[in-house]
């Protein structure tokens, strides 16, 4: 692979997997200090004002990072991506400046009144800033995945030529907003966001109560995060079923990698395991779940249907688009999409339990060790998911338009990776590169060490400054 | 000017620009002055806590700014952003270690990691000032891009052509014209962001710091007037030549438009390309000078909201004269006009345009009502005294 291009994609993969090491705990967190304020207001209880406070704090150390690294992701288009940003901008940007416009304003100034207006904005408009700011990180996560949804699934578009080039031209906005590809990806992501949230808060309360200090406080605390949790969890796997349901049907290929499925096959099983040779094309390993022909009605809703494997895509891709690899790494992406289904069903079964062992939750040890050692889980789910969707593209950065059944309708929209990226030279790319990798591994080391600093201290009364 | 579509977009880009510059340009000056105005630990929270609530929503400018350029005008966010690649990045990082410094700062009580946040706040506001400017600046002076439609190459679009390994060290390369003009716009940028920063901190303190947040202004008001001077003087010399007078039609512009510039040209050069209507652009920038008159006696009477009132009508007509001033282009190329990005080469299509005009006439307001609401809800003065009564009352 050319250099450039392998840096770029590097680069652009770590900037990903920093900033969503940020975004889906302000996604869930938001909402979740939102409802102990409004039970706070409420009820006029004390420990719901600490536990909104106590909470609100360390999603606000998150938060300058998820904002840091945002940037940093929006740019990069620009910067590394330079073809890409031609070719798509005609729709590509209009999503990213709504996403500014309507959803990020309304996130960080409300932010700001209700982290910084205890006792000095009225009440009522002290919640209300909590929920617009909550709401608002919310809406601004559904534009950036209606933007990457286009990536998947580019609905809503021609291709036309000006005077500075071919490009997409967008034909329908309201095609790209409702986009089925993005709006099952919204609610995907904004609930594994719910998710890593509530393992997030019960993590950090099994620490204290573990320890046997401010009970009362982590016990509420840890009772709204499973409560919480168990509907979002719930939810995610029907999603995540939907969702699975629409990249079958409009990416052939992510489907084949991610379910190793290397023959064209009537009735095809969902593998529960399985290590392929991708030299030679075929499974050395594999063992099927007892299920006959599963895979074939989650993708198709029939349990004959046929399901085009990885050697007939490649044939059909190589006469349609000329020679190349069009299978994404099987391995890597079967693991990455059965690993994060797996974490799914996991979640579900942890906050299952802690509901069922609330009462006497302060003393089931075992449990709490448990919920602990949970929390890097839905990190490392958040992650394999991403890179399912993003490898699993490959080696598309915008996949060819398809119909429902996977047929290719508009094969001049596709573009590839290697030819999307930017004119720059190496010593430019490995600087960027190395130095960003420094930046966000050291600022990352400085917000854990502060987030664990807050996060173990427990509930203070402090002023809210800087 | 044509009241069109590309022309409501450039105007819209440049206020998107201009909110940005208006706000978070004052928590840059204040950024800035942070380590120059505040002594102690507790002025220091004073500087930081005098943009606290705010901050955060103010860089969203920037953010909308790049994805309304994104959206309105691709060619030029691919080209411009890949062109001034390092240049960006170190923008990117420095508001990266800005953003992380106000929060991490007050957040242990350790001397040595609350001034090594300090000095970040510092560098990482007269970094990202400095290097806005010098990107004007090159801007202006024209960059090497190249229309690659022009030589039949559908995909790439304008590349950036001059193949050093660092392109940044080129844009501020004071002994090239583009590099010195990048520089002295550059600083002239730092020397405003720094006077507006100032007007903030009068406003919204009281105290040892507003007292010594005047002092500098009056010292740096008149090197910003003299540097300002300079920079529109340089901007008048500058012109755009034509190579190849049959591609002009490359910039897509109306048939008026197109003429008008024909007209203009000598010999293939287009002189005082930025002031072809001189009345309009002196206007501008007499206004911009009236306006920095007014900042400096009301930051003399310690006006602070006046102060902020004239600094931001200083930038407001700075900035769209350069805007007027490029008028129709947007990137112009040193190979030659017909290499240039135009708002009309450059920008989405019609129906994306009116698309994004829908959001953004219904969107921009409401933004600016809300934040222009709580900013007057955070506008009580804060002091070092304030300060210390809210940390022992919450103790308390």
């Amino acid at each position: 692979m050319d250099f450039v291009l392998l840096v770029s994609r590097l680069q652009f993969a770590m900037t990903a997997f920093f900033h969503f090491l940020f975004v889906p705990l302000t996604l869930g967190l938001s909402t979740l200090s939102a409802i102990m304020l409004t039970l706070y207001y409420a009820t006029n209880k004390e420990i719901y004002r600490d536990m909104a406070k106590f909470w609100a704090k360390l999603f606000a150390i998150n938060f300058a990072l998820g904002v840091a690294t945002g940037l940093v992701h929006e740019f990069e288009f620009g910067m590394n991506w330079s073809v890409y940003s031609r070719f798509v901008g005609d729709i590509f940007g209009a999503p990213l400046a709504v996403e500014g416009l309507l959803a990020f304003f309304m996130e960080s100034t409300f932010m700001g009144v209700y982290l910084f207006g205890w006792d000095k904005v009225p009440r009522g408009v002290h919640l209300l800033a909590a929920w617009l700011s909550s709401i608002g990180s919310n809406l601004s996560a559904l534009w950036i995945l209606i933007a990457n949804g286009w990536m998947q699934h580019p609905a809503g578009a021609k291709v036309a030529e000006t005077l500075a080039g071919k490009r997409a031209e967008l034909t329908d906005w309201w095609g790209i907003v409702f986009n089925p590809v993005a709006d099952v990806k919204f609610w995907h992501t904004a609930t594994a966001g719910m998710v890593l949230s509530a393992v997030f808060v019960l993590a950090i309360s099994a620490y204290h109560l573990l320890k046997k200090q401010h009970v009362e406080f982590f016990k509420r605390s840890a009772y709204i995060a499973l409560v919480f949790g168990f509907i979002a969890s719930v939810g995610e796997i029907i999603i995540g079923d939907i969702h699975a349901h629409e990249v079958a049907k409009t990416q052939p290929t992510k489907l084949a990698a991610g379910e190793a499925l290397w023959e064209t096959k009537k009735g095809a099983n969902i593998l529960l395991f399985a290590w392929a040779d991708e030299e030679k094309q075929e499974n050395v390993v594999e063992i099927p779940l007892p299920i006959p022909g599963l895979l074939s009605f989650l993708a198709a809703h029939d349990f004959n249907a046929e399901i085009k494997g990885a050697k007939d895509l490649q044939k059909q891709f190589e006469a349609q688009f000329g020679p190349g690899d069009y299978i994404p790494p099987v391995n890597f992406i079967f693991w990455a999409f059965h690993l994060m289904v797996y974490l799914g069903f996991y979640f579900v079964i942890l906050f299952l339990l802690g509901l069922m062992k609330y009462k006497n939750l302060e003393n089931s040890t075992g449990y709490l060790k448990m919920a602990l050692y949970s929390l890097p889980l839905p990190y490392i789910a958040c992650w394999l998911g991403w890179a399912f969707a993003e490898v699993g593209r490959q080696p598309w950065i915008v996949y060819p338009l398809t119909d429902d059944f996977g047929k290719i309708l508009l094969p001049e929209i596709g573009l590839k990776t290697a030819q999307a990226v930017s004119p720059l030279t190496s010593v430019e790319v490995v600087i960027t590169y190395l130095i960003f990798v420094l930046t966000f591994v050291g600022l990352a080391i400085a917000d854990f060490y502060l987030l664990a600093k807050f996060a173990t201290k427990g509930p203070e009364k402090e002023a809210e400054l800087y | 000017m044509h009241f069109d579509l590309q022309t409501i977009w450039a105007i819209l880009v440049t206020v998107l620009i201009a909110g940005y510059i208006v706000t978070d340009g004052f928590d840059l000056g204040v950024g800035i002055l942070h380590t120059i105005v505040a002594k102690t630990d507790i002025e220091r929270r004073v500087t930081i806590n005098a943009i606290g609530p705010v901050w955060d929503g103010n860089e969203v400018w920037f953010i909308t700014a790049g994805g309304a350029a994104f959206a309105a005008f691709p060619e030029l966010y691919a080209a411009l952003f890949s062109s001034l690649y390092i240049a960006l990045f170190v923008v990117l990082l420095a508001l990266i270690y800005r953003a992380v410094s106000f929060e991490f700062r007050s957040k242990e009580e350790s001397e040595g990691w609350r001034k090594f946040w300090d000095q970040s706040i510092f560098w990482s506001s007269l970094v990202v000032s400095l290097l806005i400017g010098v990107a004007v600046g090159n801007i202006l002076a024209g960059i090497p891009i190249k229309n690659s439609a022009i030589e039949g190459d559908m995909l790439s679009g304008f590349v950036y052509t001059e193949k050093f390994p660092i392109s940044f060290l080129n844009l501020v390369n004071p002994f090239t014209f583009h590099g010195l003009f990048g520089l002295l716009v550059g600083v002239t940028t730092v020397l405003f962001i720094i006077l507006h920063g100032v007007s903030w901190l009068i406003w919204k303190t009281e105290g040892e710091v507003a007292e010594r947040a005047r002092s500098v202004a009056l010292k740096v008001w008149p090197l910003f007037v003299v540097m300002y001077v300079v920079c529109t003087g340089i901007a008048y010399t500058i012109s755009f030549k034509v190579s190849n007078p049959e591609n002009v039609k490359y910039l897509n512009l109306p048939e008026d438009m197109l003429k008008q510039i024909a007209s203009m040209l000598n010999n293939g050069v287009l002189e005082h390309a930025l002031f072809r209507f001189p009345a309009i652009e002196f206007a501008l920038i007499v206004l911009a000078a009236l306006s920095a008159v007014g900042y400096f006696f009301a930051v003399k009477n310690m006006n602070g909201a006046k102060a902020f009132l004239f600094s931001t009508l200083t930038f407001l007509f700075a900035g769209f004269a350069v805007m007027f001033g490029a008028y129709p282009l947007a990137v112009p190329s040193s190979y030659g006009l017909e290499h240039s990005i135009s708002i009309y080469n450059g920008c989405s299509s019609n129906y994306t345009l009116t698309v994004m005009l829908v959001a953004a006439i219904i969107f921009t307001p409401i933004v600016i009502a809300y934040q222009a609401w709580v900013y007057k809800m955070f506008l009580f003065k804060i002091s070092a005294e304030s300060l210390r009564k809210e940390i022992e009352e919450a103790k308390a």
